[in-house]
């Protein structure tokens, strides 16, 4: 990664107004004017529209002040009580769950009494036991439309409209950091807010697409070699010029940016992500992949984007959660599926060193978010499926969380309760557990501070943290 | 005849005349309805004028010669349409998927998160990486769609032999071959003629042949087989800037 010295024309004030605009979802007419007003025109077109050349050039230096963090959420809304909100307790009597449920169990996690969990995070447990770890329940989703509530859970902010959106917790921090790329997201699309236009995420649907663009010519079963690659690159470069020698000023002016992008591909591909991106038999069969293009290849593919460097912030979505049919015969062994990848994944972190810090190991230095957009009902409908539930939950791992904690509940009803003095209490405005509060600390955990956290209002998770 | 001063006064007013002109080009318009993406930013809220973005700007509404940059439906369209490639599958599940908008639709800057609206049409550093991802791994299945026809049945490679006519480089050959090499680089440029009217709809330029043939007959000599040069020769076409905008 880049030093930590700022170029000169932008300063870290300017930066952070940007970087907390942008989370506040303000148009891009007022960031260029802010930028220019600053005197930094130049400088503000570069940091918002061609972060290729920044990271290529260094005009403005890459800046990760903050630890690395992963998302993996559960895409479609999983069934906590096959999680960290297991049926227990008074729950069993209270006639408001599926009478299934009381047949599931349940385990405690070793040495941590406090982290029970459902039969679906089982295969997690030595994950659990490995990291710190805190479960949050009973968070208040008000909206139960995946579109809606997954942009809420990932973003920690509640937006109503489609014209306006807010950026994820990865977002927030690629945008703050100011690289290239400045998050990785593997699998669904997330939502970006301005960060689309700013600092645009490498998005890809799978691990497949992923290692097709971060290798490009490299690729496949007979990929060019370095020599081969130059002598490509350079009639593209010239057949750009050629063509380019024909186009009037207003699109020279657009094409322009394709060009200078395109010589800088020779020194992407030359970081040597081909080696680097290799999903072989072996890590295939400890995740328990059936091929490449399995859905669960976004966990080692996380893994690959934290260990190479690539990124130090990466979401990925593993999708199939939306169990509104055969709840039990579907839910179940992709969640299970799921948590075994998460348990490899995180013995896998353990046993790798980060590429900034060899003295620590992934594990050490990234925070995890485990997340779903919403929980389940917790009665099957008709086609013994369940459906949306306005209640979230989560896990968090790793750096800078406080072990053994559960943070929030749900009532016998299933619904959430309030939180106040490490209790479950009444719920109201005040006691309520929000998505708000849960990414703002998540992003404090990773060592996000000042001005962007100005977004998310005052109110944390209280006990989470280290 | 003008003193010093009036010269510098008319030279200064000439500038900023020109800079006027800069500036009135560069005042935002409102975004087209085209199915194409204009090359320039996504409005702002509330419905608030384009902004002036880094690489300029136009919408097809005005009279301005701009660039529009093709959707990844219409890359998908063109590349079959161009090279007899299907880019649209249906899997055992019966759903149907196109490789390039389901696979790298997002990253294209096509319908994002919940907004099929807002598209986004400028260029970025992973869009390049998408677009030489896609380039590599279709000039593969476009040679290959055609080779594994019969010679009789092909589609693309129908004005030359794809698995042996080689462009006339920079070889030594002996007198005797002369014929047959030319004549086999005649049936080349015939191919490649071809292939640019059905890509570009028009004919490649002399110092394109020369830059193309070049380059193919590096990467054919390389493992003595033509079909590895037209393999990079497409690559090298669909990654141009050319192909991906109009």
């Amino acid at each position: 990664m880049a030093s930590a010295d700022l170029h000169p024309h932008l300063d870290r004030g300017v930066l952070d107004h940007m970087t907390t605009r942008i989370a506040q979802g303000v148009t891009r007419r007022e960031l260029i004017q802010r930028g220019l007003q600053l005197g930094g025109g130049a400088m503000a077109l570069s940091v918002l529209g061609a972060p290729w050349h920044r990271a290529k050039a260094q005009e403005i230096a890459c800046h990760h002040r903050t630890g690395r963090f992963l998302e993996i959420v559960f895409d479609g809304g999983w069934d906590s009580a096959l999680a960290t909100d297991p049926v227990v307790g008074s729950k069993q009597t209270s006639a408001a769950y599926q009478s299934e449920y009381l047949n599931l169990g349940h385990q405690t996690v070793p040495g941590k009494d406090n982290l029970v969990v459902g039969p679906g995070l089982v295969p997690a447990i030595q994950a659990f036991q490995s990291l710190p770890t805190a479960f949050v329940n009973g968070l208040l989703v008000e909206v139960t439309a995946h579109e809606l509530a997954f942009a809420y859970l990932l973003s920690g902010r509640l937006s109503l409209s489609r014209s306006r959106e807010y950026p994820t917790a990865g977002a927030v921090l690629g945008a703050a950091a100011g690289c290239f790329p400045a998050h990785v997201v593997i699998g669904a699309p997330v939502p970006l807010g301005e960060t689309k236009q700013t600092a645009p995420p490498l998005h890809a649907t799978s691990y497949e697409s992923l290692r097709s663009m971060l290798v490009g010519p490299l690729a496949g079963d007979e990929p060019l070699d370095a020599e081969s690659l130059g002598k490509t690159q350079s009639a593209i470069a010239r057949l750009n010029t050629l063509h380019m020698a024909k186009q009037g000023r207003s699109a020279k002016a657009i094409l322009t940016p394709w060009t200078r992008a395109e010589d800088a591909l020779d020194d992407f591909y030359g970081r040597g992500y081909a080696e680097q991106f290799v999903l072989n038999e072996e890590l295939s069969a400890r995740y328990g992949l059936a091929d490449s293009w399995d859905p669960l290849s976004v966990l080692p593919a996380a893994l690959m984007v934290l260990k190479s460097g690539l990124s130090p912030y990466v979401t990925v979505t593993i999708d199939g959660f939306d169990t509104h049919a055969d709840h039990l015969g579907n839910h179940v062994p992709l969640m299970t599926g799921a948590a075994a990848g998460l348990a490899s994944l995180v013995a896998d972190m353990q046993n790798t060193p980060d590429p900034n810090d060899s003295g620590k190991s992934l594990a050490e230095t990234t925070t995890i978010l485990i997340t779903s957009e919403f929980v389940r009902t917790p009665l099957f409908n008709v086609a013994a499926g369940t459906d949306h539930w306005p209640v979230g939950a989560a896990i968090v791992m790793g750096r800078g969380v406080a072990d053994n904690v559960v943070v929030g509940a749900t009532g016998d009803d299933a619904y959430a309760l309030g939180w106040s003095n490490d209790r479950p209490v009444e719920r109201n405005a005040r006691t309520a557990l929000t998505p708000e509060q849960m990414v703002a600390t998540v992003l404090e955990m990773v060592g996000l501070d000042g001005d962007p956290l100005m977004a998310f209002g005052e109110g944390r998770l209280n006990g989470i943290r280290a | 005849m003008l003193s010093p001063g009036a010269l510098l006064c008319v030279s200064t007013c000439l500038m900023l005349a020109m800079g006027c002109e800069e500036s009135k080009s560069d005042i935002p318009r409102a975004r087209s309805e085209s199915g194409s993406q204009t090359e320039s930013l996504p409005s702002g809220e509330h419905g608030d004028l384009e902004d002036v973005n880094s690489t300029g700007q136009t919408d097809s509404a005005s009279l301005q010669p701009g660039a529009l940059r093709l959707t990844p439906e219409q890359i998908s369209n063109l590349l079959t349409d161009a090279f007899g490639v299907q880019m649209v599958h249906t899997d055992e599940a019966g759903y149907v998927y196109d490789e390039i908008v389901d696979e790298y639709g997002v990253s294209l800057g096509g319908i994002d998160f919940v907004v099929a609206a807002r598209r986004d049409p400028s260029v970025k550093a992973s869009t390049l990486l998408v677009v030489h991802a896609i380039s590599w791994s279709v000039s593969e299945s476009i040679l290959w769609a055609d080779l594994d026809r019969a010679p009789a049945d092909r589609k693309l490679f129908t004005l030359c032999n794809p698995e042996e006519d080689y462009p006339l480089v920079d070889v030594d050959f002996a007198e005797d071959e002369r014929a047959d090499l030319e004549a086999s680089d005649a049936r080349w440029r015939l191919q490649l003629d071809e292939i640019y009217w059905r890509v570009f709809s028009r004919a490649p330029s002399e110092e394109e042949v020369q830059v193309l043939s070049a380059l193919f007959s590096d990467a054919a000599r390389e493992v003595d087989w033509p079909g590895r040069g037209w393999q990079v020769l497409i690559y090298t076409l669909i990654s141009t800037v050319e192909f991906w905008t109009i």
